[in-house]
């Protein structure tokens, strides 16, 4: 995987998403909610940008912005098109914004609710092809054969129901249709969160097998630090709608430069019964911060175990610590975090 | 029985059966495997494989209409004494009655779904206790348990609803009721699934802690390899409504026998962009399942006119405790 390095594809500046308060139970107001509030970063051609957080950290919001499912309050999101142009995908409308669907795909989490039960999985694959304008039945069926072998299905299954299916087959036909209109950069939500071990790894080899072959880039967002770790070029981390470091997968696990990623990596459990005794655990003292009540200064501050009074009233900055490792903290120069497990 | 055991429970031959559709469906299928006294036991295992009904068949509270058809479920309430096998208890009576909650506590993966939305979470502990301990004060009691699984001025918190708690505090309010009434054997059925990571670690923690403080026993039911490898001194791993092998900890993660326990060890992803052991296919459903041994369908070193044949028995690879159900076991490095 050598997409580190590849030209820009996704440039995100300040990307935010605000859900308006709601009319609570007795007529009681709630707050706005900062789902995901000014992110920015770049995604890069042929990488994987995996995005990792705690549930409530905004980093599906994220995800579903780029595909335009939700309408960002504000920021921009310069995107390179096959052909070159420059398309800013917080603005585009009509025509353009279709085009912009056909190379900007999704792979949802829940292949049960993702698909429509009364479709057929010819229909259901087919259905970009058939949008993007071809009717040619004869055309569309070879199509929609060739990719359910891509996605390790075969021919005969086009005719059949998604009840059919097991949880690893239906989680191919997501990605057979989210493949059909050959997409550039996919966005998986969560993509092999609900599958077993053993159909998960079936699963993970055949988006890197796809990614090979036809040069995709995905934004992988996953809560699962293996997954991320194993998948990922670059990874990037989410706190209650921030992002809070950003580095190359090998850099942010041995040696992470934002607190919130230490105390993350420290809870995952060791796959190893000898070590698992050994470690000392960074316990993190209450809960995920609300989104409609970031605290101030920086909003991991309640938790941080770094924390001093600087945190608690100035938001820390975006700080280059120099080969593409970004974090956001005060101290992200001289504090020693420890890393993931040395295996 | 005079001769002391060190097991609190010994499952044998468990079967449960349902009729459906498409016939007798058997999800367990003449499982074994024994808790040891004051250990943790993890049941390990993909989806379908039958661990979730193995725990509530030890509480008797499967759904209908599944129900125990063979086996026994021994209990041993202490070393000495005679078990009682809880197979042959009718679900709804007073002896099964009084084993749950009062011997035997279970926590479940959701404890929203679980827990009783119209109560507060501190008459729901009370609720427990006043059935089953006698002599407690059990609003007082309540709000001591509530304390000691971390739940922060718990003495106000005892008048909150479930929808008010986050999720790990829930997990502790559930836990915190499970223990209220002092069981010997805790079941805990994905109690971390639905939490993150770092919710999960602290929750993992306080299990650990409290099993070391009350010498209960802990049977722990996990999807998660890594939470095995963390709380785990005894490990069953069970496939499509079997036990397939199970040992300590240390036997199944640095000697698995089985060849569906490796796989699974190597299908976990791990740093390093190199393509992952997958095991091809899917579990089979409980309506059809392969002939011989269950896991031949997807196994590397399975050989027909064996494996499809024979269904294979428990073998012992080394130490008595440490057995796979596999024809090739100990004979074929893994």
């Amino acid at each position: 995987m050598s997409g580190q390095n590849g030209p820009e594809l996704l440039r995100i500046q300040g990307l935010t998403k605000h859900f308006p308060p709601r009319r609570g139970f007795l007529g009681r107001r709630g707050s706005t909610v900062r789902a995901v509030d000014g992110v920015s970063l770049t995604i890069h051609q042929g990488e994987t940008l995996g995005l990792v957080g705690e549930s409530g950290c905004g980093k599906s919001t994220f995800g579903r912005c780029i595909v335009r499912l939700y309408e960002p309050t504000a920021g921009h999101m310069s995107y390179r098109t096959a052909d070159g142009n420059e398309v800013d995908l917080a603005g585009v409308r009509g025509d353009a914004l279709t085009r912009m669907r056909r190379e900007i795909r999704m792979i949802f989490q829940d292949p049960r609710s993702s698909l429509d039960p009364r479709m057929s999985v010819y229909s259901i694959v087919s259905e970009p092809i058939r949008l993007a304008g071809e009717r040619r039945p004869r055309v569309v069926r070879e199509r929609v054969a060739g990719l359910l072998t891509q996605v390790g299905l075969r021919e005969e299954h086009m005719d059949r129901f998604p009840h059919a299916f097991s949880g690893g087959e239906r989680q191919r036909i997501g990605i057979a249709r989210a493949l059909a209109l050959s997409p550039r950069l996919v966005v998986a939500d969560e993509a092999v969160s609900a599958l077993d071990v053993s159909v998960q790894a079936q699963i993970l080899n055949l988006l890197r097998d796809l990614q090979e072959k036809f040069g995709l880039t995905y934004l992988f967002i996953s809560h699962d630090l293996a997954v991320i770790e194993h998948l990922s070029t670059r990874v990037a981390v989410m706190y209650v709608g921030r992002l809070v470091e950003l580095a190359p997968a090998a850099a942010l696990f041995t040696r992470p430069r934002h607190p919130y990623t230490e105390a993350l990596l420290s809870a995952v459990p060791i796959e190893d019964p000898a070590e698992a005794g050994k470690r000392i655990r960074i316990r993190l003292p209450g809960d995920v911060a609300d989104p409609s009540a970031v605290p101030s200064g920086c909003p991991f501050h309640p938790r941080c175990r770094y924390a001093r009074d600087v945190c608690r009233t100035r938001p820390p900055p975006l700080r280059d610590l120099g080969t593409g490792h970004l974090a956001v903290c005060h101290f992200a120069e001289e504090l020693e975090l420890e890393g993931a497990r040395n295996t | 029985m005079t001769t002391e055991t060190a097991d609190l429970l010994k499952v044998d031959g468990l079967t449960v059966e349902y009729a459906s559709r498409l016939g007798v469906v058997r999800p367990l299928d003449g499982i074994s495997f024994a808790l040891k006294r004051g250990r943790t036991t993890c049941i390990v295992g993909e989806s379908g494989c039958g661990k979730s009904m193995t725990a509530r068949a030890i509480l008797q509270i499967l759904d209908p209409p599944g129900r125990i058809t063979a086996g026994h479920i021994r209990y041993y309430p202490t070393g000495s004494s005679a078990p009682i096998d809880i197979a042959t208890l009718a679900p709804t009576g007073r002896h099964m009655r009084a084993l749950r909650w009062g011997e035997i506590a279970m926590i479940f993966q959701e404890p929203m779904v679980s827990l009783s939305p119209v109560h507060s979470i501190g008459n729901q502990i009370a609720e427990a206790i006043r059935l089953h301990v006698r002599g407690a004060d059990p609003r007082a009691r309540g709000i001591e348990m509530l304390n000691h699984v971390g739940i922060p001025d718990a003495k106000h918190r005892a008048d909150a609803y479930p929808f008010q708690l986050s999720g790990g505090m829930r997990q502790r309010a559930m836990i915190a009721m499970a223990l209220s009434c002092h069981p010997k054997l805790l079941i805990a059925d994905e109690p971390t699934t639905a939490l993150d990571v770092t919710t999960q670690a602290n929750i993992l923690d306080l299990l650990r802690t409290l099993r070391e403080e009350t010498g209960m026993t802990l049977l722990f039911i996990t999807h998660d390899l890594g939470v095995v490898a963390e709380i785990a001194d005894e490990v069953v791993v069970m496939y499509a409504g079997h036990v397939v092998e199970h040992g300590t900890v240390q036997q199944i993660f640095h000697a698995p026998a089985h060849p569906y326990t490796w796989a699974l060890l190597k299908s976990r992803p791990r740093r390093g962009h190199g393509r992952l052991a997958a095991i091809p296919g899917t579990v089979p459903p409980p309506h059809d399942r392969p002939s011989g041994c269950v896991f031949r369908t997807r196994c590397s070193v399975a050989v027909p006119g064996l494996c499809d044949v024979e269904p294979p028995v428990p073998v012992s690879t080394g130490t008595e405790e440490h057995q796979a159900c596999c024809h090739f076991a100990g004979k074929t490095p893994l």
